[in-house]
């Protein structure tokens, strides 16, 4: 349970009553469960909804689920439940949505106010604030937790006085368990550099779970890492694709910053419980199209797709398509060939047969290289563009005269954009800790992904909370890490390098050459202008 | 560098940008809405309501008034909070960094304007001209300036024209040694630790409102305002006590006892601790402001002098000045959380914006190091100053202030939060900022505009105040001080600044009964709205039926005025209709102005009894000087009075 533990984490400070053994239980303390949870030790409180006749365990409304966690108030669906910090109540105010003032509240006022669902003028509240039924010393608990609002020592899940508990899932065992111990050593060189007096007086503590480099394993170590108070989980390293996943992180409320080896689907608005640094297959697709359609002034060159059957690539199937709509085309020919039929001869013919001069190729490295071999025969001369990451090494396997008419999505940092100085806090890391780069793919994005999260933390200060913290995180713009391009976040952005550079292959200095700047792909037609 | 007669002002091109707006283009270019148009305007409640909101061109616009004394409508003689929220009609999302305008203005008429009056009276508040000015004007802020003489200068850096930049000159009864601004009731507060004096400075009159005695011997020196604006704190350095003063009724509350020696104080955003320093002590006293009883103090080294509050880390920082140590003190549990090297003589701590970096100035080491407050740790240290003794901040930079030279550091705050140390340096002024003495005064000599991106710099040896904006390698110009050297500069904002998203605030105080028309001015999208506010007699304040109109007349001093000499100057205000002199006047004003009209200064007059008001006026240069008088409760304004003129000889050689 998440709740009670962080309810322990109150501090009893005002009661003055920390002893040896930790904290014990006080009225405010009490009364922060009454709050954030609607219920307590003692008789189940209730509430009656003013405009029904229906009365309700005060669980299904407790009073952060409208007045917010820090008692700030919030504004939805047209109710704009005032903000209820003490200093806030103990004040003339203004109603927000009737214009009235109302006087200050006093301890018996607000006793009032909760029960009968009066001001402290005796005019009713607004009907959207129900009335609770509760004892009177629960009444009193909630009271003291009121005073206590808004001010420091209420702790989220894993934020404690002197430590910030993070958490990841790595494969520490399996197949891929040196490119998971790699990240580990990342993650502990970063927090190691952190050092004892922390972000604010906050060390970084790690909660680290065993994927064992499967699924299963993975979900397993999901659902014990979501019952091990950890504030966010950061850097994870994962299979392709854990089903359930997205379900514990819902429940659980539980944020993922930067997974290592997962894309991000394409989804509006964004699945609200993880932030990306790197762009998905489809976004990349979209970038190679956008190259395509404008690598030629006022000139689309006529475009196939080839897809392999593998359901890896829908989301950049999706992309080609919305993106050569946008330019108000269309493939001139689209070859999907069924699992285990991927006939290079066939396709390479079918492919010259359309007239294309550029065919964007989803399919596995070995496919993309045989497809190549096959073109260079017939002497083609259509361009290939293709998913770098899943071209990978293949691409130095290439056929010499094709190896100039082959494209990949690069979506990461050059090395000529990268400014010397986003690059200091590595060599300071090196040098506190003597971290070495050993696995560059997955320790730089480990990396990136904490930080990422230092940033959004120092930006948050000493009152941590989640909801501060996905602010702070939506607030980052061009946050440059030397070591993705500059990442970027928004409420319905939560990819951070949204986009992609294109680059060449160069076969005879085995090596890609840039060819682009990072292209960001339009979303709607400019000229149309819709 | 030319001095105050060069052609420029601060923000003139917001200005300019609405003249031409108004006056170039078709006015159906600009959606108007006004409350008895009606036709774009839907959820419109006007007049007494306290909240009113209007729709025009895809924005809802509502006008918040919220009466500072908690009362559920608008009365006058009381201070309230004027609020426009700005969203988007549709979606309900909030419109953030916008620059919206308004005015409030007394109804000349007996309807609301239409149209094109409310097009016209738009126009004329635009122009900025001191012969219209708005009732109330939302977009306006002053420059004050504390002067080596025992007074304090008010400057409209705005005004478009230099004759007119200094607006009044109050006489200090005493040696300030510091002071504060409370923005929302209009006071500034000066502390005169020889007389044992608070003084309360009413600055929309600008006259002494009242002296808060302390006692012979307290030594009053630091003052301090809470965030809050209710509470003002005052150490008493000769008592070793803090004195509160309640904002509203300028009373004195109960006294909290310090430790021993200079006190210096600083308050958290959220004023709930207090924590002052005991020099002679080594403590740090905190108080913890919800519950004033609660009252702690702990050790933390020789002489702590600087302190200040990390709003992120939620500690206060406390240096040692005869010690190389920082102090990091948690005031919810009184301890000091952390100790770190710093450089040693640091007297001033200064957090940035976003609260996040710390700036240690220390005038003996010639340094200024910066602090991460998220790591505790210092990340740099800047030494091209040589006696760097404040720093002050916009969004944007980190302004050093060195004593022993004309310039200014400027400390890059977004590079700096991306690890990178980016200084520039300019030379403001053409001698070293403050090489006469200042005294005890603590009061600093960098004020931020509300603008956000330009800074007045104080000028000491030069005795001028200097306007600098951000991005230009020198300052754009310069305010006179007439001969005084500034020692303190402060800007008391009036206009409507983001206090929350899609919120523009300010603070009005309605001293007069009626309606107000309020003229609301956008300019993405262009909207022209129209609110009208009413504000109540309140009827313990007289009626003004009674009044009957005064005449006033100067009574020339008995010997000649020399270039240089400040004089009293008597008027004698009589009733116009029996001839007798009038007493009991409480806003008896002068203004004083040589003909070329290069300055004015307006100055309040005090009662010396038979009708007789006076007031010391300054005359710097030989030339022929303009009086003119204003008595507002009795209908007579510097518009309609009758004006006297008065020689000024060479000055006498010294």
């Amino acid at each position: 349970m998440i709740l009670p533990f962080w309810l322990t984490l109150i501090l009893g400070f005002l009661t003055g009553s920390d002893g040896p053994d930790g904290p014990h239980p006080t009225s405010a303390m009490r009364g922060g469960e009454i709050y954030l949870t609607g219920k307590t030790a003692g008789p189940e409180i209730r509430l009656l909804l003013a405009n029904a006749d229906l009365e309700l365990p005060a669980t299904s409304f407790p009073c952060s689920s409208c007045h917010g966690e820090g008692g700030k108030g919030t504004r939805e669906g047209g109710l704009i439940p005032p903000p209820i910090r003490w200093k806030d109540l103990t004040r003339p105010a203004t109603v927000e949505l009737s214009g009235r003032r109302r006087s200050a509240f006093d301890g018996e006022s607000l006793r009032r106010a909760i029960v009968d669902g009066v001001d402290p003028d005796g005019v009713k509240l607004h009907p959207g604030m129900p009335r609770y039924k509760m004892s009177s010393s629960q009444l009193l608990d909630l009271e003291a937790y009121l005073k206590i609002l808004g001010r420091e020592q209420v702790f989220d899940p894993g934020v404690k006085d002197d430590k910030l508990r993070l958490g990841t899932v790595l494969p520490l065992t399996g197949q891929h368990r040196r490119s998971g111990e790699s990240v580990r050593t990342a993650l502990m060189a970063w927090s190691q550099q952190i050092g004892p007096e922390g972000l604010y007086g906050r060390s970084i503590d790690w909660v680290i779970e065993d994927s064992e480099s499967t699924p299963e394993g993975a979900l397993r170590a999901f659902e014990k890492i979501s019952e091990k108070d950890v504030f966010a989980l950061v850097g994870c390293h994962l299979p392709t694709k854990v089903e359930g996943m997205d379900e514990i992180l819902s429940r659980k409320k539980l944020l993922m910053i930067g997974p290592i080896t997962t894309t991000p689907s394409p989804q509006d608005p964004p699945f609200p419980w993880i932030y990306y640094l790197f762009p998905s297959y489809y976004h990349q697709s979209r970038s190679l199209v956008e190259f395509i359609c404008t690598e030629t002034p006022d000139r689309i060159p006529p475009v196939a797709l080839v897809v392999a059957s593998d359901p890896a690539f829908d989301g950049a199937r999706s992309g080609v398509l919305e993106q050569l709509a946008i330019f108000g085309t269309e493939p001139v020919l689209e070859l999907v060939p069924a699992e285990g039929h991927f006939d290079p001869i066939l396709l390479a013919q079918a492919l010259e047969d359309s007239g294309a001069e550029a065919v964007v190729v989803l399919a596995s490295g070995t496919q993309t290289t045989r497809l190549s071999l096959r073109l260079e025969v017939l002497d083609s001369t259509t361009k290939i563009y293709t998913l770098g990451s899943v071209l990978g090494r293949d691409a130095f396997s290439l056929p010499v005269s094709m190896g100039d008419r082959t494209y990949i999505s690069f979506p990461s940092v050059l090395e000529r954009d990268r400014r010397k100085s986003d690059l200091t806090w590595l060599l300071y890391l090196a040098k506190d800790t003597g971290f070495k780069i050993e696995s560059p793919a997955v320790q730089s994005s480990a990396l990136s992904a904490v930080k990422l999260v230092q940033e959004a933390v120092e930006n948050c200060g000493r009152r941590l909370s989640r909801d501060l913290f996905i602010e702070k995180l939506e607030e980052i713009q061009q946050l440059r890490t030397g070591l993705t391009p500059p990442l970027s976040f928004s409420p319905s952005r939560h990819i951070g390098a949204l986009g992609s550079h294109v680059l060449k292959v160069n076969l005879a200095e085995n090596r890609f050459e840039p060819v682009s700047g990072w292209i960001i792909p339009r979303l709607r037609d400019h000229k149309k202008g819709n | 560098m030319s001095n105050d007669h060069t052609q420029w002002r601060p923000q003139p091109l917001r200005f300019i940008f609405w003249i031409l707006l108004l006056a170039g283009l078709p006015f159906d270019t600009i959606s108007v809405s006004s409350p008895i148009l009606g036709e774009q305007s839907v959820e419109s409640q006007q007049g007494d309501s306290l909240i009113q909101e209007q729709v025009v061109e895809g924005l809802r616009i509502q006008l918040e008034i919220e009466p500072l004394d908690g009362a559920t409508e608008l009365r006058q003689g009381v201070d309230a909070r004027v609020t426009y929220t700005i969203r988007d009609a549709n979606s309900g999302e909030p419109l953030t960094g916008l620059h919206p305008l308004s005015w409030m203005h007394g109804r000349e008429g007996k309807f609301p304007p239409n149209k094109e009056q409310l097009k016209d009276l738009t126009s004329k508040f635009l122009g900025g001209l001191i012969s219209v000015p708005a009732d109330h004007d939302l977009n306006k802020y002053y420059l004050l300036v504390l002067n080596g003489d025992r007074s304090i200068s008010i400057i409209d850096p705005q005004i478009s024209f230099s004759i007119t930049k200094l607006r009044n000159l109050i006489g200090i009864p005493g040696d300030p040694v510091d002071w504060a601004i409370d923005e929302i009731h209009e006071k500034l507060l000066v502390t005169l630790p020889d007389e044992g004096q608070l003084l309360v400075i009413d600055l929309t009159r600008a006259q002494i409102e009242k002296k808060i005695e302390f006692g012979e011997g307290t030594e009053p020196v630091k003052v301090l305002i809470q965030e809050n604006h209710e509470i003002a704190w005052v150490s008493l350095d000769g008592t070793d006590q803090l004195a509160s003063i309640d904002l509203i009724s300028l009373e004195e509350g109960p006294r909290i006892p310090l430790g021993k020696g200079r006190h210096v104080t600083a308050v958290d955003p959220d004023s709930n601790w207090l924590a002052a320093t005991n020099t002679e002590d080594g403590t740090v006293t905190i108080v913890d402001l919800n519950d004033r009883s609660r009252v702690r103090t702990i050790e933390v080294g020789k002489t702590p002098l600087a302190l200040q509050y990390a709003p992120l880390a939620a500690r206060f920082l406390i240096a040692c000045s005869n010690e190389n140590r920082l102090r990091v003190v948690d005031p919810e549990r009184a301890q000091v959380t952390r100790s770190l090297e710093i450089p040693r003589g640091v007297v001033d701590v200064s957090v940035d914006p976003t609260g996040r970096f710390a700036f240690l100035s220390s005038p003996s080491e010639g340094e200024v190091a910066i602090l991460d407050t998220a790591s505790k740790k210092l990340v740099d240290t800047i030494t091209t100053a040589l006696a760097p003794d404040r720093v002050i901040c916009t969004s944007s930079f980190a302004y050093i202030h060195d004593t022993q030279r004309a310039n200014i550091i400027l400390v890059d705050l977004n590079r700096l939060a991306s690890e990178e140390l980016v200084v520039t340096e300019l030379g403001i002024g053409r001698d070293s900022m403050d090489s006469t003495s200042a005294g005890r005064q603590i009061t600093s000599l960098l004020a931020p505009t509300p603008e956000g991106n330009s800074m007045f710099v104080g000028n000491s040896a030069d005795k001028l105040i200097y306007y600098y904006v951000e991005g230009m390698m020198a300052s754009m110009g310069n305010f006179q001080t007439y001969k005084r050297i500034p020692r303190g500069v402060l800007v008391m904002d009036r206009s409507l600044q983001e206090s929350g998203p899609g919120e523009y605030s300010t603070y009005v105080r309605f001293d007069r009964p009626g309606i107000l028309d309020v003229p609301f001015l956008l300019d993405q999208p262009r909207a022209l709205v129209g609110f009208e506010v009413e504000v109540k007699r309140d009827d313990q304040i007289p009626v003004a039926e009674v009044v009957t109109p005064v005449g006033v007349k100067f009574l020339e001093p008995e010997d000649k005025i020399r270039a240089g000499d400040q004089v009293s100057l008597r008027v004698a205000v009589i009733d116009s209709e029996t001839g007798d002199p009038v007493d009991g006047l409480e806003d008896v004003q002068v203004m004083l102005f040589p003909l070329d009209g290069s300055f004015q200064e307006r100055l309040a007059a005090l009662p010396e009894g038979d009708g007789i008001y006076q007031c010391l006026g300054s005359f710097p240069e030989q030339l022929r000087f303009g009086l003119l008088v204003q008595v507002e409760s009795r209908g007579l304004t510097f518009r309609n009075s009758p004006l006297f003129e008065i020689p000024v000889h060479p000055g006498t050689k010294k």
